[in-house]
């Protein structure tokens, strides 16, 4: 997939950095 | 000490789900790498494995994996040992010049003194990196002659 589609497809998931590193912080507190 | 290469980056995970979630600076520093052959991104299975994660609990699994797929054509791989941080890892086993996060402890002072005399690493936030980077001068450091201008397309 060309990276165009996969930000087109983001796009429905759109959402903010604090809720991206919260994301990663629970994954490496896993 | 290392001898890092100021044309090899590490982006953290944060900033890789971020370029693909978010946008903004993320999307604007990985364009950077996108867009020129010789700026590499470095990575670790580790790191991608904590984006590829972050990007199935925010959005889906069939985009991470899409996602993986497309982000493996454009790394650098290198391993390092379980447990270690996957972007300093990554910076030290591929000699990278700079690590991207939005991390605020791993730029921190105290990170900077445990780096010091193992790797020469710089540590900066995407919009840090994006105000800085400055392609001829590093093109000609880097590769030599005239800096031809971006030579691939940031969304192929």
């Amino acid at each position: 997939m060309r990276w165009t589609e996969l930000f087109d497809e983001a796009d429905r998931y759109a959402t903010d950095v604090t809720t991206v590193r919260e994301a990663l912080a629970e994954r490496r507190d896993e | 000490m290392s001898d890092p290469n100021p044309a090899r980056v590490v982006a953290d995970a944060d900033v890789l789900a971020a370029d693909l979630l978010v946008g903004g600076d993320a999307r604007e520093v990985m364009d950077v790498v996108r867009e020129h052959s010789w700026v590499e991104l470095v990575a670790s299975d580790a790191l991608l494995d904590d984006a590829e994660h972050v990007v199935a609990d925010l959005a889906d699994d069939d985009l991470a994996t899409a996602w993986r797929e497309r982000i493996a054509n454009l790394c650098v791989r290198v391993e390092h040992d379980p447990g270690d941080q996957p972007a300093l890892a990554s910076a030290y086993a591929g000699g990278a010049a700079h690590v991207l996060s939005y991390d605020d402890a791993l730029r921190s002072a105290e990170t900077g003194a445990a780096l010091q005399g193992r790797i020469d690493v710089s540590v900066k936030r995407p919009d840090g990196f994006v105000s800085l980077f400055d392609a001829e001068s590093l093109y000609e450091a880097v590769v030599g002659g005239e800096y031809p201008g971006p030579d691939r397309d940031p969304r192929d």
